[in-house]
């Protein structure tokens, strides 16, 4: 967090930290929190309550009350005081990507209710999972024969006829050419208009936070070379036992042999060689993402208005008459399938 | 403040008869000095988090 503090924060943006403590100072349960100005032309000019890296280029994918488990119900009710002493410094409560089945979601949700208005689930974000089995072999049994197959024979293809070889970053090539690589990759798909992850900020961030974290092993990056070059690589995240599939890049030109789905597959069984117990695709309802997972949990947005604020006031009441009209499609973006191979292939 | 903190405890608030306070942290120093104790709670949560 205080990578993200340094690198993606904006100038207007003040740190309130919550923090419950014993008499001595020992913090017991924190509620990283920052208040900050959306660049979104609705909201900018609210001042927003939001979790600490909740929104931006970089922003958290999964935040939450950081409370010891099992102690929630005891904690989180104190640590939720804090939305009525702060009231009066925001506009309204923007908490992004929280885990619906965090045990702290409930208590955030009912102390919104009783010190705000308007308090509620803004937005649900599906994130398709993989609960690991013990090997790769029980896991390529959930899928077809067919699907089987045909993975068997694109692997052959990238072994044989290409001189294929999987590898971490750091075995054959090092963290920051690998990175380097990844963004090449990424960016012949999503180039850096469409793609948050290379922006300025959020690449400058995730070159740090992966020089950092690579070594340790708390950030993983599986690449594929082929004819001795890198052709795939997948970025993500270890948190205890479980893997975020964070982002990806592949290849275009190799689509025949479909690079994303071996790289993928890579990735995958690592989490398995790892002992890992889940692996999370993090938000966003791919077909793909169907195709190889088997759960399902959600993220919600939770979004509460400060009843003294004339200002959202006028915002939630702004929204309402604009959602009584139909909605244009954003214009100048298609609809991206992060695997176009599924349909070049 | 922070200099004299100790490793977060784990124990429940009946065991430690719930003297707690609640304060804020709005100072880019003390964030920072917060760091370790940070990182031991994070361990400690029922949900997993990339970053």
């Amino acid at each position: 967090m205080s990578l993200w503090w340094a690198e993606c924060r904006e100038k207007s943006t003040r740190l309130v930290i919550g923090l419950l403590r014993y008499e001595e100072g020992v913090p017991h349960a924190i509620a990283p929190l920052m208040l900050a100005h959306e660049r979104d032309h609705a909201r900018r000019h609210l001042t927003t309550l939001s979790f600490l890296g909740g929104f931006g280029e970089a922003h958290g994918e999964r935040l939450d009350f950081i409370v010891p488990a099992g102690q929630e119900d005891d904690l989180t009710p104190r640590l939720c005081r804090l939305f009525k002493l702060l009231r009066n410094e925001c506009d309204i409560v923007r908490l992004n990507h929280l885990p619906e089945e965090s045990p702290n979601t409930p208590h955030i949700l009912a102390a919104l209710q009783e010190a705000f208005m308007h308090a509620g689930v803004l937005n649900r974000h599906a994130c398709h999972l993989i609960r690991l089995p013990a090997n790769a072999e029980s896991y390529a049994a959930r899928h077809t024969g067919a699907w089987r197959s045909k993975l068997r024979r694109r692997r052959k293809a990238f072994a044989e006829q290409h001189a294929g070889v999987a590898s971490l970053a750091g075995e054959r090539v090092d963290y920051a050419t690998a990175m380097a690589e990844l963004r090449t990759l990424h960016a012949r798909h999503w180039p850096a208009a469409s793609s948050t992850f290379i922006t300025p900020t959020s690449w400058r961030f995730h070159q740090r936070l992966a020089a950092q974290w690579l070594p340790q092993g708390r950030a993983l990056l599986p690449l594929l070379e082929a004819d001795g070059r890198v052709i795939a690589a997948m970025y993500g995240f270890v948190e205890r036992d479980e893997f975020f599939q964070f982002q990806m890049g592949w290849d275009p030109a190799l689509a025949k042999i479909s690079p994303g789905k071996l790289v993928m597959r890579e990735c995958i069984e690592g989490s398995i060689r790892h002992g890992l117990r889940v692996h999370d695709m993090l938000p966003s309802d791919y077909e793909y993402k169907r195709q190889w997972c088997d759960s399902l949990r959600w993220l919600i947005d939770l979004e509460a208005c400060n009843p003294a604020s004339w200002r959202a006031a006028a915002f939630h009441t702004l929204r309402a008459i604009r959602r009584l009209f139909p909605q244009r499609p954003p214009s100048g973006t298609p609809a991206v399938n992060e695997l176009q191979e599924e349909r070049e292939s | 403040m922070t200099a004299v903190l100790r490793q977060p405890l784990v124990q429940s608030v009946q065991q430690r008869g719930g003297a707690l306070t609640l304060d804020f942290v709005r100072d880019e120093a003390e964030f920072h000095a917060l760091a370790p104790f940070w990182d031991d709670l994070v361990e400690q949560t029922a949900t997993r988090s990339p970053f």
